[in-house]
């Protein structure tokens, strides 16, 4: 026995996964295992979907040596990635956010600025998930982080759930990635809840006005200096957002607005899905909370849904014949770009197939994208007030 | 886990989404206002046909001077 107990390295940690401590680190592998399979089969956004599922078998191995303190004091690799990342300033979010921003083309919703009204409706799921949310977790910080999974944006959710300290970080950045990856399924199921096949048959002649190359310069500019005096907590988020943008309109740096686009947004995506698996360790994740936050992302989004295209029934209360607007217009409002726009383009055209409403979703679509970082901001810089 | 049913915070949730969904508004319709006076200023299609009729005109005036 002596003689087999100095192998025992061999086997302690396979002995500890199938102990009564160690079955939450077998379901981790089996959530790691499932979210590879989203990312790579299912093709369920994989650039974050295929690290964090990779991630979460890394940091639930017996005492992986990527996690915790080795003997010696130093950090495993992706606590040491989270902290420096993620818990020292957010930087990794908000440096994809410069990436995200010098993709984003602002164009359809400059020639078609109402459109920016839907990507304010369509946050309206965040805050009515933080109303129920409020009635589940005792810290109501934990209760907006959640709510911000409706924000359909992953950098947002990391962004509020780690300044805010919520424990549920794993599942909020879970939540968030699976379900913008679901959209094509959960909106048509929203959209169809909420309207008549007459609304959905609304055509919509689209007529956008031209934009100048100064306009383009200029937006982003003001945008930020907006929503930064109303929100000054959403100046990281917004600015990061802005700069890859001008980056993009400028046409003098398209050296750096390809870099920002291919090169940073890929090294980010690579690390940023490995650093969140950070926050998926069994003890925490294997949680009834997870479950029920899983839910609240879902109720997020068919709210968001729902909020921009009431909004867009609601306009069109007082719009005249022929001007009307097309209610799933309002729920390419939501930040899930270019997905929504998509999605709502393939309902609009099952419904009428001459009836192209894509450029409007665009439009919405891309100021759901301002839409969600200003509701961010908004819930950083109100909710600590609220709670004293 | 702290899950339990509890109403203490529908206050602050309710203020908060008054808060939040005025807030998203007021920028959005702020951001709005601010793009149609940039599309007005710097119309590039306005501004040509602009440029347009005065080569026009100052073509008409040296005609009529050489005629």
């Amino acid at each position: 026995m002596d003689f087999l107990n100095q192998f025992s390295f061999l086997y302690d940690s396979i002995i500890f996964l199938f102990s009564a401590a160690g079955w939450k680190n077998l379901i981790m592998f089996g959530i790691g295992g499932l979210l590879i399979y989203l990312a790579l089969v299912k093709d369920f956004e994989p650039a974050l979907l295929m690290p964090m599922g990779f991630g979460a078998i890394l940091v639930n191995i017996p005492w992986s040596g990527a996690v915790g303190f080795a003997e010696d004091g130093s950090q495993g690799i992706i606590d040491w990635l989270f902290k420096v990342g993620i818990g020292a300033s957010e930087a990794m979010p908000l440096l994809l956010f410069i990436g995200i921003g010098a993709m984003i083309d602002f164009g359809p919703l400059l020639s078609n600025p109402k459109m920016l009204l839907f990507g304010g409706a369509a946050q309206f799921g965040i805050f009515l998930t933080i109303l129920v949310a409020s009635f589940m977790f005792q810290d109501f910080k934990d209760a907006a982080a959640i709510g911000v999974i409706g924000a359909a944006d992953g950098p947002t959710a990391i962004l509020v759930s780690q300044i805010f300290e919520s424990e549920y970080k794993g599942a909020i950045a879970v939540a968030a990635y699976s379900y913008m990856a679901l959209v094509p399924i959960i909106q048509p199921f929203a959209i169809k809840m909420v309207t008549t096949k007459k609304e959905r048959l609304i055509r919509m002649p689209y007529n956008p006005q031209s934009v100048s190359r100064l306009t383009r310069i200029l937006f982003p500019i003001i945008v930020m200096i907006i929503a930064g005096l109303v929100a000054p907590k959403s100046v990281s988020l917004v600015g990061m957002l802005m700069f890859g943008n001008l980056l993009r309109e400028c046409l003098k740096l398209d050296s750096l607005s390809q870099t920002a686009q291919t090169t940073l947004a890929n090294l980010i995506t690579i690390l940023l899905g490995l650093t969140i698996s950070s926050s998926m360790k069994a003890d925490k994740f294997i949680d009834f909370s997870t479950l029920i936050i899983m839910a609240l992302g879902l109720f997020a989004f068919v709210f968001d849904t729902i909020g921009g295209v009431m909004f867009a029934k609601f306009m069109n209360i007082f719009l005249p014949e022929g001007r009307k607007i097309n209610p799933m217009v309002g729920g390419a409002g939501i930040s899930a770009f270019p997905m929504s726009a998509r999605v709502i383009q393939k309902m609009s055209l099952k419904e009428d197939n001459q009836n192209h409403l894509l450029m409007h979703a665009v439009g919405a679509n891309v100021a759901g994208q301002i839409g969600s970082v200003v509701a961010g901001g908004i819930i950083l810089s109100v909710v600590p007030t609220l709670i004293g | 886990m702290n899950i339990i049913f509890q109403t203490k915070h529908i206050n602050e949730s309710l203020v908060l989404m008054l808060m939040g969904m005025v807030g998203i508004f007021v920028v959005m319709l702020v951001i709005l206002g601010v793009v149609l006076i940039l599309n007005k200023v710097t119309d590039e299609k306005k501004a040509e046909a602009r440029k347009e009729k005065k080569e026009k005109k100052a073509q008409l005036k040296n005609n009529m001077k050489s005629v």
